[in-house]
C-alpha cells in the first residue's frame, strides 16, 4: 500500500506544528536577543540585555512569589478535590459517564466568560457577599491582597476539577479488582486498602496531575487578567500577564520574549524535579 | 484460490486505498485553490480604487460613521470606502497593532488616543498630517487650529486629527443634596470632606467613586483628572525635558485627598458596578459621554454637575481646569491610497458633519466654537447638561502625548495608586516614589533594564 495517504494525513499535524509552534518558538528565541517594538521594521541586536533586565525586574520576582503562592493553594486543593470526585465517580454504577462529563463542563467553559461570572458573584456587592452580609460577614475575595490569589486559585480548581478527576478515574479503573479482594481476604480495612493499594498504584495519575497543575501555576493568565488585573498591590501579578503586558501593551517584544524563555526554563526545572521525586516505575 | 470473504477483503482494501488517494488529491487541490483564490482577492483589493477605514466598535459611533461613509460613497463613487469597525479584542490598540504587524491594517483609522498615536509615530507607521496640503485650512475651517497647536504637536509634527473630547466633571446625587439641605456645591477638598461627614454612612453610602483596579488607563479618570485641576491645567510630566511633577505641592495634595478618601472609608477598596447610578455614592467623576447612557439606564437618577474639586489653597478667582479623553483620526504610511484617503479626511473634518456627530454620539466635537456656533444651538438647548461640559472647552486639557503612556501609568498604579488605596505608603512617600519611577521611565530609552 502506498505510504503517501498516510503521510498526507500526518502532514496536517506537521504543518500545524511548524506554523503555530516551531516557527513562533524560534522567532521568540531570535527576538529575545533584540530590541523590537513589534510595529517597527528595526530590530537592534542587544545580546543578553533583555535577559539581564528580566532578572532585575521587581515584577519578575513578584510574579514568581505569586506563582509559588498560587501553587501552594492550587496543587493540594486540586489533587484532593479531584481524587475525591474520582473516588465518588468510581463507586457510581449507573450513569457514571454522564456525571463524569458533567464535571468536565467547567473545563470546556470559556475562560473569559466564567471569569466575568465569578468576578460578579464574588465582588464586594456581589451575590455571595449579599448572602454573607445576612450573617454580618463580608469577604473581600478579590480586593484583599492577602487572599486575592487564593480566591483565584479556587476558581481554577473548579475549572480543572473534572479534567483531573477523569485522569484519576482512569487510574482507579486500571487497578485490578483482585488486589482489593485479596486485601479484603487478608482482613485489610478500607483505610489500609486506600493507602497501601490505591495511592501507590495511582502514582502515574498523581504524576500527570501534579505536572499539569505545576505547569499551570506558571501559566495562569485569563482569571487574574480578567478579574483583578494583577492587583490589589500586585498580589495577583503572574508571569504570563507580565509577558503579555510587556509584549502587546508596552510593545517590548524582545523583553517579553526573554521573559517567556526564562519562565519556560523555570517551569521545566520544576516539572523535571517533580518527575524525579514523585514518579515511580509501575511496570 | 481465494474464497469470497478474502476477495471482498481485497476489494474493500482497494476501495479504501482508492478513496484515501482521492481524498488526499482533493485536499491538495482544495488547498491550492484556496491559496490561489486568496492571492487573487489580495490582488483585486490592491487594484481597487477604494481604501479601508476602521472606526471604534461602539453602537453610537457606528451610527454616525455609517451615515458619513454612505454619504461619501454616494458622492465619491470612484473612491469607495471599505468601512469596518475595529475587530473585537482586549483593547482596540492591541488589535490594531496586530493588524499593522500582519500588514492587514486600514488606510485610515479613527478613535486613536494621543499616547497610542505617539507610539505609532515613533515607529514611523503614521503620516505627519501637517505636511499634507491643506492641513491648516482644514484646522482653521473646523475651528480646531488652537486645539491642535496647544495639544496635538508631537516631536514637531501633528499626527492626529482630533475628533472629539470627553472632559470630566463632578456629579452629585441630588436626592442626597436635598436630604441634607446642601444648596452650595463644594469647591475645595475640605469643603467636600465636610459634606461627606454629613452624607456618608459607613459601608453603606460612600463619598466619591474611585476605580480600585490596576488598569493603567483608569488613572486618567481619577488621579490625573484631579491632578490637572489642582495644578491649574499643568501636565504631570514634561516629555521634552524628561521631568515628572507628582511630588509637587499640588501632586501631594491630590494624593492626600485620595489617601483620606480610601482610608477614612469614604471610598470602598472594592469595585461597585454603577455605584453612583445605584445611589451608593454621593459623588462621581464623569465625562459628558455618560449623560445619555444614564438617562437611558437610570431615568430616575437626579444629579447636579459641577467643576472639579481643587485643593484648599487654590485661588478662588482662577479657572478650574479638567482632563479630557480625546481621540482622533490617523493616516497610515502603508496606505497606497494616501491622496484619496487624505481627501476623505479633509471632507470628514470640513465641519458639516459635527452637528450630526454630536446628535448621534453625544461626544463633544474637538472645536473651539461649540457654544457660539449656531449648528449646535438646538442640541445644547435639548441637552443642558452637555452644555455645562461645552462651557468648559477653554479649560480642557487632553492627555499628555507620550509613547510611554502605558509604562508611566502602570508605574503610577504600582507606586502611588495601589499603595494609597491600602494605606501602605504615606501620601508624600507615594508621590515621591511615583515621581522617581516615572522620571526614570522618561529618561530611559526603550526598555531593556528596569
Amino acid at each position: 500500500m502506498s505510504k503517501y495517504p498516510g503521510l498526507g494525513l500526518v502532514s496536517l499535524y506537521v504543518i500545524h506544528t511548524i506554523i503555530f509552534w516551531l516557527y513562533p518558538f524560534l522567532w521568540g528565541v531570535v527576538i529575545a536577543f533584540k530590541r523590537w517594538n513589534i510595529i517597527s521594521p528595526d530590530k537592534e541586536f542587544i545580546g543578553l540585555s533583555n535577559f539581564i533586565g528580566v532578572l532585575y525586574d521587581p515584577l519578575f520576582w513578584i510574579s514568581f512569589k505569586n506563582s509559588l503562592y498560587f501553587m501552594a493553594v492550587y496543587v493540594p486543593l486540586s489533587i484532593v478535590s479531584a481524587l475525591g470526585v474520582a473516588l465518588l465517580l468510581s463507586r457510581i454504577k449507573f450513569l457514571q459517564s454522564f456525571f463524569a462529563v458533567g464535571y468536565l463542563m467547567s473545563y470546556i467553559s470559556a475562560g473569559v466568560a466564567y471569569s466575568i461570572v465569578f468576578s460578579l458573584l464574588f465582588s464586594g456587592d456581589g451575590l455571595i457577599n449579599t448572602w454573607l452580609s445576612k450573617i454580618n460577614i463580608t469577604i473581600p475575595w478579590f480586593s484583599d491582597p492577602d487572599i486575592a490569589m487564593a480566591s483565584i486559585a479556587m476558581i481554577v480548581v473548579w475549572k480543572y476539577l473534572g479534567y483531573y478527576s477523569l485522569i484519576f478515574l482512569a487510574g482507579l479503573q486500571a487497578i485490578p479488582e483482585s488486589l482489593y479482594e485479596s486485601a479484603s481476604i487478608d482482613g485489610a480495612s478500607e483505610r489500609v486498602k486506600f493507602f497501601k493499594i490505591t495511592v501507590p498504584l495511582l502514582n502515574p495519575s498523581f504524576t500527570i496531575v501534579l505536572v499539569f497543575a505545576v505547569m499551570l501555576s506558571f501559566n495562569i493568565f485569563t482569571e487574574p487578567y480578567m478579574i483583578t488585573g494583577g492587583g490589589p498591590l500586585d498580589s495577583t501579578q503572574t508571569f504570563v500577564m507580565q509577558i503579555y503586558h510587556q509584549t502587546f501593551t508596552a510593545l517590548h517584544a524582545g523583553y517579553g520574549s526573554s521573559f517567556a524563555i526564562i519562565v519556560a526554563a523555570i517551569s521545566f526545572l520544576f516539572v523535571y524535579a517533580i518527575r524525579k521525586t514523585v514518579e515511580r516505575d509501575m511496570a | 484460490m481465494l474464497n469470497n470473504d478474502a476477495k471482498k477483503f481485497i476489494n474493500s482494501q482497494d476501495v479504501s486505498k482508492f478513496m484515501i488517494n482521492r481524498l488526499t488529491t482533493r485536499f491538495i487541490l482544495i488547498t491550492l485553490c484556496a491559496t490561489f483564490v486568496s492571492c487573487g482577492s489580495e490582488e483585486k483589493e490592491a487594484g481597487s480604487d477604494g481604501f479601508e477605514y476602521w472606526t471604534a466598535p461602539s453602537i453610537e459611533l457606528s451610527r454616525f460613521e455609517k451615515d458619513v461613509v454612505d454619504k461619501w460613497n454616494s458622492t465619491h463613487k470612484e473612491t469607495p470606502i471599505d468601512w469596518k469597525t475595529i475587530p473585537a479584542g482586549t483593547t482596540s490598540e492591541e488589535v490594531i497593532l496586530t493588524a499593522i504587524a500582519t500588514r492587514t491594517g486600514p488606510d485610515v483609522l479613527s478613535n486613536v488616543f494621543g499616547g497610542f498615536a505617539a507610539q505609532l509615530a515613533d515607529a514611523g507607521v503614521i503620516v505627519a498630517l501637517d505636511t499634507l496640503p491643506g492641513f491648516w485650512d482644514v484646522a482653521e475651517n473646523r475651528k480646531m487650529a488652537n486645539i491642535i497647536r496647544n495639544n496635538w504637536f508631537y516631536k514637531g509634527h501633528v499626527y492626529v486629527m482630533p475628533i472629539y473630547v470627553n472632559p470630566e466633571m463632578v456629579w452629585y446625587n441630588e436626592k442626597m443634596l436635598d436630604k441634607f439641605g446642601i444648596t452650595e456645591l463644594p469647591r475645595t477638598y475640605s469643603e467636600f470632606f465636610r459634606l461627606l461627614e454629613k452624607v456618608c454612612i459607613p459601608n453603606k453610602i460612600y463619598g466619591l467613586t474611585a476605580d480600585v483596579s490596576s488598569k493603567w488607563f483608569r488613572r486618567w479618570f481619577d488621579y490625573l483628572t484631579l491632578y490637572t485641576s489642582a495644578s491649574g491645567g499643568k501636565p504631570f510630566i514634561d516629555v521634552d525635558n524628561n521631568e515628572a511633577f507628582l511630588d509637587s505641592d499640588y501632586g501631594i495634595a491630590v494624593t492626600e485627598f485620595y489617601y483620606r478618601l480610601f482610608n477614612e472609608g469614604y471610598a470602598p477598596r472594592f469595585e461597585i458596578n454603577d455605584g453612583f447610578e445605584k445611589e451608593v455614592f454621593f459623588a462621581a467623576l464623569k465625562g459628558a459621554g455618560n449623560i445619555v447612557r444614564i438617562k437611558r439606564l437610570y431615568p430616575d437618577l437626579k444629579y447636579r454637575i459641577a467643576p472639579m474639586l481643587v485643593p484648599d489653597d487654590y485661588p478662588e478667582d482662577a479657572p478650574v481646569y479638567t482632563l479630557a479623553e480625546s481621540k482622533g483620526m490617523v493616516l497610515f504610511e502603508s496606505s497606497n491610497k494616501k491622496d484619496k484617503a487624505w481627501e476623505f479626511m479633509k471632507w470628514y473634518f470640513s465641519g458639516e458633519h459635527d452637528s450630526l456627530w454630536i446628535a448621534l454620539t453625544n461626544y463633544l466635537p474637538a472645536r473651539e466654537d461649540l457654544t457660539s456656533n449656531p449648528i449646535f444651538t438646538s442640541y445644547f438647548d435639548d441637552n443642558p447638561d452637555a452644555k455645562l461640559y461645552a462651557n468648559m472647552m477653554d479649560y480642557i486639557i487632553p492627555h499628555v502625548l507620550t509613547a510611554k503612556t502605558v509604562e508611566i501609568q502602570t508605574s503610577l498604579n504600582r507606586e502611588l495608586w495601589q499603595p494609597i488605596i491600602f494605606g501602605v505608603k504615606s501620601p508624600v512617600q507615594a508621590s515621591r516614589d511615583a515621581n522617581i519611577a516615572i522620571q526614570r521611565i522618561l529618561e530611559s530609552g526603550p526598555k531593556v533594564i528596569n
